[in-house]
């Protein structure tokens, strides 16, 4: 954990992520709805719920029309929705833990942060999930509550992207 | 630096984006001729005016899509989906 | 010795009580908190601050602000040093070291000064005629040591700087009464508001004189919401309404660390205001550039704001009726004002000023003193009247007209119109996006200007048609402010030493349109940008050639408006932040384990793994040598992943592909090549069937993310009816590889499932396995030509499973390896590097996958492009195998292959080259024309003036059977 002044910044590396591969959103929703107890986010949306078995909680942030993201603190609700998908055509579960890695940054310098990292446009409002160019990388900005975002980052990069926000931070 | 309007995810910065040149394009078939082929890859036009243009949202939602755009203002006229035929 | 401070209650943003002392040119003195530089130096009696660029006349200081042409000084800061710094904005700080420029052995006595006697030889463009034979580059490292003012720093900058995006409904460039009027009122209306103002207050030109106007509406700002940035100057405006701004920080004390010392806005805003007001314009007339000769405007600015009299004595030289007001505010101040002469008739002058000797129709016509103003000579302007009179003064002050700031409405693409009355450019119209309030919109009545402003305000909040400005409030000024029949030097530009004279050469030599003048002589291309000269200059070059000011016209403004320095615009993006790198998972063991870490592409990897103080030759030596001999553990993880899946995946791939990969069985795997519409190759790889519609494809690891992208495209845009996706992983497998001998001997004891031997699962085949509860994909294939195994497995497993192989590995003599044994692993066997061995024009044809074109049936990307005549032609380079003549000279990268000596065409060059530890010899491979029928032909190889015979030998070096495959 760092923190300067008005901000914190959390590396998880043990979260649990799963790319949902589907060709469209609307029958795979009904496919899954009973696992997820909730509904597919629309465009540029996050959602948060529970799995209905375990009552674990989740995250689901849309990347694209074919795509949204699975976070989870625990493996086997995501190991699961792989299993009851496995013999479908029309979607797929791609498990992606480890190469994902979720950054929490919490505070009232939160904005004033990610606005060093990226342009004001791709800052995504609470309850949103943004793609887009943070610190020349790209990085899945997850809006939590008005001080708090996640931000996704590949795994190879991660370093890149802390040691940019460590270096704005020290600066604070 | 311009902004343009993914047809998802509203507007961002350009360097969020990769152009991917001019919109239309008839892919000759195999048996065309050498001629038609080099012109299919090598020659473009180069309007000044408006200009129909393939544009993807690289470092964001992926996608790919046309946008219409002046050349000499940038002013985007308007971005439609990547498989819709050019506007009139 | 003429400037001084002046009592109390002079200076509205000095601080009595706060002395600081500094140095200057190596003296030291002492000036007050809230003084420039600039304003320190007048105060100390300093006139002379530098020397000219060229003819190296004495200079001092000219103006009060950004558009400062003369006083540019060096400024030291322990290891840090600013160049060409304005004294005119530089804030004075406790312990400040500055220094004159382009002046040697001192500014008072310069040697430089001789380049005045040549000043006939040294006209504008005089490089275009002389110092041309017998070489211009004999005479070039002279000139270029001539040129230039400051010195930079030869140290690394240990300061930091960083880049801020914003968003805003209205921006406001400018503070002054204009721009804070129209933030207040856009705010009040309810915009996101912010304000941009170069001083380290808001008030703009009238912020020094005590103003309760501008207090309330500052008061109101603040209260409004509106967000200020103060020391920042908006030097760009970009598409799409991209405003960018350098804020100036002020650091603490400079610890060991450096500071953080600017700070770029790239503020994206649905509106911008332009308020940024306007230059005066110099008078032109002879010797216009001697230290004591100024801006009439500035000296006001420095009595008033900065409590120092410019000079005892002051002459006006005017073409405005703002001279009159300074006549009166400075002789208020204690200056006194010796005669205002103004070079328009009485019928323009539409200003007056009590107890001044005013004199109409009269000009300049020489300046007394060289390094100070002693006296000027005035005559009629027209060249009838009254004898010359001479005046004793040590001050000459310029008030030639308002030039307003129309940058940021031109850079947006707006465009100007010539008022003849006032004599200056305004924005004709708006531009898109941008709308001009103030000065710089040639609105210069205060009332008119806060009224149109707090219109537009309110009218940019709520979405109303914005009130055009009307200029009012200037009087009347001559384009022209020459006397008839000046002889002598009348400077246009004071930066680059460009004279009259100049504008009339370049005009007798054709060079008569805008841009050409600006080149050819120079003027407005230095630091300053013209603020004080391209009118004049303009309005000259149409006196000239019998244009109009309008006719002649103004060349492009191009961003940025003021110096930006290359690190605000760097921001974050030095070090190691330069360009994102990717790290390896088991990036600590690897260090742990003696790494010697490179950039490979965008990766950060271990080259080799040095041991006993080993060179990297040696270690890759060493480390290629026991891979053949025993065995190699290398950390493949960077080799890109991607999952392909769906029904139509198999018809997908074999879209992609140079080579089938529909046919494979479950568990196969085969190597393709991907080529673009032109057929040229792009990447390379290794893809393996897990499952029906289930494909596992390897990339190389620069080129991942392009061939992600590229199968993307094509089934986003083209085969928009296929159903495939493709989701990149490499990130979330590890890849530990396994190559030697002994892999598999060194597998089984750690444990690994016996149906991965080399008798059970065959090359070029993938199989799911386990290690304990590490579920692995293993696939055999080989880089190296040896034994090899990539055991792909969860990422966070990685740095575990490494270390056991390595722990058995070590055991059995084997040997951690890099990319360099790497390399020369795969050059030993004739193995393509994708971008090393391959470029921009090489088909899969020149590297011997002609006939595997041939057998396929299916269309793939490129194909078309392999059945034209050049890809058909038999001259082509094709990939060959090279050994040295002589058995042990290596062939240098690079290097070309020619039959004659350079100047030559050559017929190929060498795209890789090793000392091969195997053979104790070098091995190459090259592109050669017609390569692949030239067996065992000599050639020669031309390295920097070197000739190396070598043959063109079999490929591989190394077991041309291939048995070494399975172990």
């Amino acid at each position: 954990m760092d923190s300067a002044a008005g901000i914190t910044v959390e590396l998880d590396r043990g979260v649990h992520v799963a790319a949902l591969r589907y060709f469209d959103a609307d029958a795979l929703g009904e496919r899954i709805g009973a696992l997820l107890g909730a509904a597919l986010p629309s465009e540029q949306r996050s959602v948060r719920g529970r799995f209905a078995v375990g009552d674990t909680p989740y995250l689901l942030a849309w990347r694209s029309p074919n795509e949204c993201w699975v976070l989870c603190d625990d493996g086997a609700p995501i190991e699961a929705l792989r299993r009851s998908l496995a013999d479908s055509r029309d979607a797929c579960v791609v498990v992606q833990t480890g190469g994902i890695l979720a950054l929490t940054i919490a505070g009232a310098r939160t904005r004033d942060l990610l606005c060093r990292l990226g342009s004001a446009a791709s800052i995504p409002r609470t309850g949103e999930a943004r793609t887009g160019r943070f610190a020349d990388i790209t990085v899945t900005v997850v809006g939590l509550a008005e001080a708090e975002v996640l931000l996704l980052v590949d795994r190879a990069y991660a370093n890149h992207l802390l040691e940019w926000i460590r270096a704005t931070i020290a600066d604070f | 630096m311009m902004q343009i309007p993914c047809i998802l995810c509203g507007r961002r910065d350009e360097s969020e984006f990769v152009c991917g040149g001019a919109s239309h394009l008839l892919r000759p078939p195999l048996e065309a001729s050498d001629q038609q082929w080099g012109d299919y890859l090598f020659f473009r036009d180069n309007p000044k005016g408006v200009h129909l243009e393939r544009w993807r949202h690289a470092q964001g939602c992926g996608r790919w899509f046309n946008v219409a755009r002046h050349t000499v203002t940038h002013e985007i006229l308007s971005v439609y989906a990547i498989t819709e035929p050019a506007p009139r | 010795m003429s400037g001084r401070r002046l009592a109390a209650p002079r200076g509205s943003r000095i601080d009595r009580e706060r002395t600081l002392s500094f140095l200057w040119n190596g003296r030291p003195y002492t000036g007050l908190q809230g003084d420039t530089l600039a304003s320190a130096l007048v105060a100390n009696g300093v006139q002379l601050v530098g020397r000219s660029f060229k003819y190296h006349r004495p200079r001092g200081i000219f103006s009060c602000g950004l558009e400062e042409p003369t006083a540019i000084v060096d400024l030291i800061d322990g290891r840090h040093r600013t160049p060409n710094a304005r004294a005119t904005v530089v804030e004075l700080a406790e312990g400040m070291v500055a220094e004159s420029v382009n002046c040697w052995p001192s500014v008072g006595f310069d040697l430089g000064a001789v380049n005045g006697w040549f000043a006939p030889l040294l006209p504008a463009g005089f490089y275009y005629k002389t110092f041309k034979w017998p070489n211009w580059h004999l005479f070039e490292p002279m000139v270029r040591r001539m040129a230039g003012l400051g010195r930079a720093s030869l140290e690394a900058d240990d300061d930091r700087y960083e880049e801020v995006c914003a968003e805003a409904d209205v921006v406001v460039a400018g503070g002054g009464i204009a721009g804070l009027s129209a933030a207040v009122a856009a705010a009040q209306a309810g915009a996101g508001t912010i304000l941009i103002t170069a001083g380290t207050a808001t008030g703009g030109a009238l912020g020094w004189r005590d103003d309760g106007e501008l207090d309330a509406l500052a008061a109101k700002a603040a209260q409004a919401g509106v967000r200020i940035l103060t020391r920042s100057v908006a030097f760009g405006v970009y598409d799409h309404n991209l405003l960018c701004a350098t804020e100036r920080l002020t650091g603490g004390p400079r610890g060991p660390r450096g500071v953080l010392r600017e700070r770029l806005w790239k503020i994206r805003a649905r509106s911008i205001v332009s308020a940024q007001g306007s230059f005066e314009r110099p008078m032109l007339f002879t010797d216009n550039d001697r230290p004591g000769v100024m801006l009439a405007g500035a000296a006001d600015e420095y009595a008033h704001a900065y409590g120092v009299a410019c000079g005892r004595r002051a002459v006006i030289a005017a073409n405005s009726d703002s001279a009159y007001q300074v006549a009166a505010s400075l002789g208020a101040a204690g200056v006194e004002i010796v005669a205002l002469l103004d070079r328009r008739a009485h019928a323009d002058i539409g200003a007056h000023v009590d107890g001044v000797r005013v004199l109409p129709n009269t000009g300049i016509d020489k300046v007394l003193g060289t390094s100070a103003v002693r006296g000027c000579v005035a005559v009629a302007a027209d060249g009838h009247g009254s004898r010359p009179e001479r005046f004793d003064c040590d001050l000459i002050l310029s008030a030639g007209g308002h030039a307003p700031a129309v940058h940021l409405h031109s850079q947006a693409g707006g465009r100007l119109r010539w008022l003849a009355d006032g004599a200056m450019f305004v924005p004709d119209g708006a531009a898109p996006g941008i709308v001009s309030v103030g000065g710089c919109a040639g609105v210069f009545s205060r009332d008119t200007a806060v009224a149109h402003a707090l219109d537009v305000g309110r009218a940019l909040a709520l979405g109303f048609t914005v009130p055009s400005a009307t200029p009012c409030g200037a009087g009347r000024s001559l384009a022209s402010t020459r006397i008839a029949d000046a002889r002598g030097k009348q400077f246009v530009d004071l930066q680059n030493d460009v004279a009259a004279g100049d504008v009339g050469l370049a005009a007798l030599e054709n060079y008569r349109s805008v841009e050409h003048l600006k080149r050819y002589t120079t003027t407005g291309m230095a630091t300053d940008q013209g603020k004080t000269s391209n009118v004049n200059a303009l309005v000259l070059m149409g006196e000239l050639t019998g244009r109009e000011p309008a006719e002649v016209g103004t060349t492009k403004f191009r961003p940025p408006f003021v110096p930006a320095s290359l690190g605000a615009l760097v921001g974050r993006r030095v070090g190691r932040l330069y360009r994102p790198l990717k790290h390896l998972p088991a990036a600590e063991w690897h260090a742990a384990h003696g790494a010697l870490y490179e950039q490979f592409g965008n990766w950060n990897r271990p080259a080799a793994y040095p041991v006993g103080g080993e060179t990297l030759h040696a270690a890759a030596q060493r480390e290629a040598r026991t891979v053949r001999r025993s065995l190699g553990v290398f950390d493949g993880s960077p080799l890109g992943k991607l999952e392909v899946w769906g029904p139509d995946a198999a018809e997908f791939l074999d879209l992609m592909y140079v080579g089938t990969m529909s046919n494979l069985a479950r568990g196969q795997a085969r190597y393709g090549l991907l080529l673009n519409e032109n057929g040229i190759v792009v990447d390379d790889g290794i893809v393996a069937r897990l499952d029906d519609h289930h494909f596992w494809v390897n990339t190389t690891s620069a080129g991942v993310e392009r061939t992600a992208s590229a199968f993307e495209e094509w089934l986003q845009c083209e085969y928009t009816n296929l159903r495939v996706f493709v989701t990149p992983v490499t990130s979330r497998y590890g890849n530990v590889t396994l190559s030697g001998p002994k892999s598999w001997e060194v597998m089984a004891a750690v444990g690994f499932d016996a149906g991965l031997s080399p008798g059970s699962m065959k090359h070029m085949t993938m199989r799911e396995s386990a290690l304990g509860d590490v579920p692995l994909r293993v696939l055999r294939a080989s880089f190296t030509g040896e034994l090899s195994y990539e055991i792909n497995l969860p990422v966070d497993a990685t740095t575990a499973v490494l270390d056991r192989l390595w722990t058995a590995a070590a055991a059995a003599g084997g040997a951690l390896y890099g990319i360099e044994a790497l390399e020369i692993l795969r050059t030993e066997k004739g193995y393509i590097h994708i971008g090393t061995d391959t470029d921009g024009t090489t088909l899969p044809g020149d590297i011997g996958f002609g006939r595997a074109i041939g057998a396929k049936t299916a269309n793939f990307v490129g194909r078309r492009s392999l059945l034209r005549p050049a890809a058909l032609d038999p001259q082509r380079f094709q990939l060959v195998a090279l050994s040295p003549a002589d058995g042990r000279t290596q062939l240098p990268t690079g290097a070309q292959i020619a039959a004659s000596d350079p100047p030559t065409t050559p017929e190929g060059h060498v795209t890789s080259s090793f000392w091969s530890p195997e053979l104790g010899a070098p091995v190459a491979l090259g592109m050669l024309a017609r390569g692949s029928s030239r067996l065992g032909e000599r050639i020669r190889v031309h390295h920097l003036g070197e000739r190396i015979d070598a043959i063109v030998v079999k490929a591989p070096f190394i077991d041309p059977a291939g048995s070494r495959l399975h172990g």
